[in-house]
């Protein structure tokens, strides 16, 4: 048995033109996480997923500088994750995660770059995961997100400015005594004006506050030192004298004062990660990764109190670019093959259709351009997709009328665009050979899989080409797709599910699969913590079967179950993900077993947010996002071999956010939300 | 001690057990029954014009307002959902 690296699908759109040039129409950006402002006001980028960090001028009107390509050398980066203005030089530190280092760049006022010192992977340290960075009174503190000490826990670091190592906090000791508080994946960091580090502890979702030597520093509203009950804790900023939290809440950014009282949510974001004082007051600068932005908001912190829900000002979004042709954009999940080694497919008009291409693309940034500044974020935010999903239409639209056609539809790897809101499908799995072919897809859309009726159903246009469910994570609905032969596109044939907890309803469902001894349709169905058991009658029509599982840890309980895949005797095996286990389950329901157990590790048994699952010729194939490893298993659980990388090297298969992945005939197709491509990986057994 | 990583695993359980509680927020869900709704009217045209080109781009016309108001009907970033 091998398992190795093949190839990957999606166009990489990082091309500028010579630069200075408008950051209006020329930036397609790749899951950016990290912002700064340096000396001059000038904004810096980290365009993660593209290996790259960008400078704006100050309005964001101009894309000044690119620096840095995907490497280990000296001005070469995977994933520039955070960034940091020293308060003082003329430099900005940036975390190179995928590298485990830190890179010092030195910067001029006409923008002269150069990386003038690298540290963090010395002997000494190692660095496991340089995420957060903070800088305060000539030391450097660094968030060590995948450290892992003698209890599993995470680290700070302690730098000299200058990149000298100085020491690790591994433990938060509480002012007032107690039980010592630990980190778990810290990622974003802040600093107050006392020069106190605020944590973004990921793996406990808190934010902990404490000084430079480690001592916890109280919140006066709590009485502790971290700030509880928060959806998610990816990153913290302290602006204003206010603690901000990106999806402190779902959708938004949480507000609490430095005392730790709730002040109250910033609206209308998707998943933001960081939060950067610009230049101007009452101005924020935040990137929404997912989104494939960076964005200018205003807002002033300091009226918002009571608890109360409030929108910002969006003054200028850049990027979110992402559906040039082959480009794919949030893609979740994949099914199907790639048969064959080149592609059959010719456009019938190819002027006509890059000349409409074109058309649309200026049409979209037209409607972007008059989008007035001042929006509410919430408007903002929903204009945007409308206006992507309107686009979808339009294009969807010229295919039909230019008769663009697959020539065998039965014979595709279907992959889910999600964030371009539509279903991409390749013949032969070059780079850039992804191209549409659905009616646009609800936001949300997330799992898919395929189903042959053994008879055809009624109403069916095509028996040949799979029927594809297709799970919503944001409406609960799944939709059964069929291929209708006369537009040569996707469209619904039935639906059912929708949101809630009533036994035919569903919430947050995710990965899918047909049990292939009778076509029955399982879903993951995370939010309700369940499995479902669902199944087309002769007529056509869904109803369910039976539900399994509640909320928990013992066996027989999910703690958000994102994935399922069923083998040729009909036993399910299930990613429990919160559970850091695989749960197995018979046909009827009934609990059988479960193998795994939390930890670190690429080569063994152990997992991290297991987040997907597919079988072939009696293996398993399990995704552990954390250990960005993709594990081989027997049926009966006995740990085989893997294939890891953590990074955003396309050339290796490295991993930054695998979402549901997929076996078909040897290979493995990995789709990555974050890299926004789908990694295939081949294995012989 | 208990290893960091049961702890967080117990308490992100403690916390989903809490909002569990809370329950799904029902504007959402009924904006997810009128989407069941629109659906069904996409099938029915669909169903009906599956075999005629021009029909079913008349119906795809159709569509796009129908689905042009699904959408807008979400609201999944409006305030307070």
């Amino acid at each position: 048995m091998g398992i190795s690296y093949h190839s990957y699908i999606g166009t990489t759109v990082d091309q500028l033109p010579k630069l200075p040039c408008s950051s209006n129409g020329h930036l397609s950006l790749s899951t950016p996480v990290g912002s700064c402002v340096d000396k001059y006001g000038r904004i810096w980028l980290a365009d993660t997923a593209h290996n790259r960090v960008l400078v704006f001028d100050s309005e964001m009107d101009q894309i000044l500088a690119s620096y840095g390509t995907v490497g280990a050398g000296q001005e070469q980066f995977n994933m520039p994750f955070r960034l940091h203005a020293h308060p003082d030089k003329n430099w900005v530190y940036v975390t190179d995660i995928g590298n485990f280092r830190v890179h010092i760049v030195e910067y001029t006022e006409q923008l002269h770059l150069r990386s003038i010192k690298v540290f963090g992977s010395e002997p000494e340290v190692e660095l496991k995961g340089p995420n957060g960075i903070v800088v305060h009174s000539g030391k450097v503190c660094v968030a060590d997100e995948f450290y892992e000490g003698p209890n599993s826990q995470s680290r700070l670091v302690i730098f000299s400015e200058d990149g000298k190592f100085e020491r690790s906090i591994e433990e938060i000791e509480p002012q007032g005594g107690g039980d010592s508080v630990h980190l778990l994946w810290p990622q974003g960091l802040s600093l107050d004006n006392n020069g106190n580090i605020y944590i973004a502890n990921t793996g406990f979702a808190t934010v902990v506050r404490c000084d430079w030597q480690g001592k916890g520093v109280t919140f006066k509203a709590s009485g502790k030192c971290y700030i509880d009950g928060l959806a998610l804790s990816r990153g913290v900023s302290v602006i204003q004298n206010r603690m901000l939290i990106p999806g402190g809440e779902p959708n938004a950014i949480s507000v609490y004062d430095l005392n730790g009282q709730f002040m109250g949510r910033l609206d209308g974001f998707f998943a933001p990660v960081q939060v950067t004082q610009a230049i101007e007051a009452n101005t924020l600068l935040i990137t929404e990764p997912f989104l494939a932005s960076l964005q200018k908001h205003a807002v002033n912190l300091s009226t918002l109190k009571g608890g109360k829900s409030r929108a910002t000002r969006v003054l200028k979004t850049i990027g979110d670019e992402r559906d040039n042709p082959g480009q794919l954009h949030f893609v979740t999940s994949v099914v199907g093959d790639v048969t064959r080694t080149q592609s059959g497919y010719s456009s019938n008009a190819p002027i006509f259709e890059h000349w409409v291409e074109h058309q649309l693309a200026f049409q979209e940034q037209l409607v972007k351009v008059m989008q007035p500044p001042g929006l509410p974020s919430w408007l903002s935010i929903a204009l945007s997709a409308q206006t992507e999903w309107v686009q979808r239409w339009q294009q969807t639209m010229v295919r039909i009328f230019l008769n663009d056609k697959f020539d065998d539809p039965e014979d595709l790897l279907w992959m889910m665009d999600s964030g371009n809101y539509q279903l991409q499908a390749t013949e032969d799995g070059q780079s850039d050979s992804a191209r549409p072919i659905s009616l646009p897809m609800l936001p949300g859309s997330l799992g898919i899989s395929s189903l042959i009726p053994k008879r055809a159903l009624p109403g069916q246009l095509d028996p040949e080409v799979p029927l594809l469910v297709v799970s919503n994570y944001l409406s609960g609905i799944v939709t059964v797709l069929q291929y209708n032969d006369t537009l040569g596109e996707m469209v619904p044939y039935t639906v059912f599910g929708g949101l809630g907890t009533g036994d035919e309803q569903l919430n947050k469902p995710q990965g899918i699969a047909i049990d292939p001894t009778n076509n029955d349709i399982l879903i993951a169905d995370s939010g309700n913590n369940r499995i479902c058991r669902w199944r087309l009658a002769d007529t056509g029509g869904p109803f369910l079967v039976h539900t399994f599982g509640r909320l928990g840890s013992e066996h027989g309980e999910f703690h958000t179950p994102s994935d399922i895949t069923v083998d040729a005797q009909g036993t399910c095996f299930i990613t429990d993900q919160n559970n850091n286990r695989i749960e197995v389950y018979d046909q009827a329901g009934k609990w059988v077993r479960s193998f795994g157990q939390e930890g670190y590790g690429t080569d063994n048994g152990n997992f991290l947010l297991p987040t997907s699952i597919d079988h072939e010729n009696g293996y398993l194939f399990i995704s552990d996002l954390v250990n960005r490893a993709i594990k081989v298993f027997t049926c009966s659980g006995k740990y085989v071999e893997s294939f890891s990388g953590f990074g955003a090297d396309r050339e290796k298969g490295q991993l930054w956010l695998p979402y549901l992945l997929h076996v078909k005939n040897s290979k493995v197709y990995l789709p990555d939300c974050a890299l926004n491509r789908v990694n295939v990986y081949q294995f012989n057994i | 001690m208990e290893s960091v990583f049961k702890r967080a695993q117990g308490k992100k359980l403690l916390h989903r057990k809490s909002q569990d509680e809370k329950r799904v927020c029902q504007k959402s869900e009924a904006h997810s029954r009128d989407l069941m709704q629109q659906f069904q009217e996409v099938i029915q045209h669909v169903e009906k014009n599956g075999k005629d080109e021009d029909t079913c781009r008349e119906a795809l016309r159709r569509l796009y307002s129908s689905h042009e108001s699904c959408f807008s009907s979400q609201k999944v970033t409006e305030p307070h959902e």
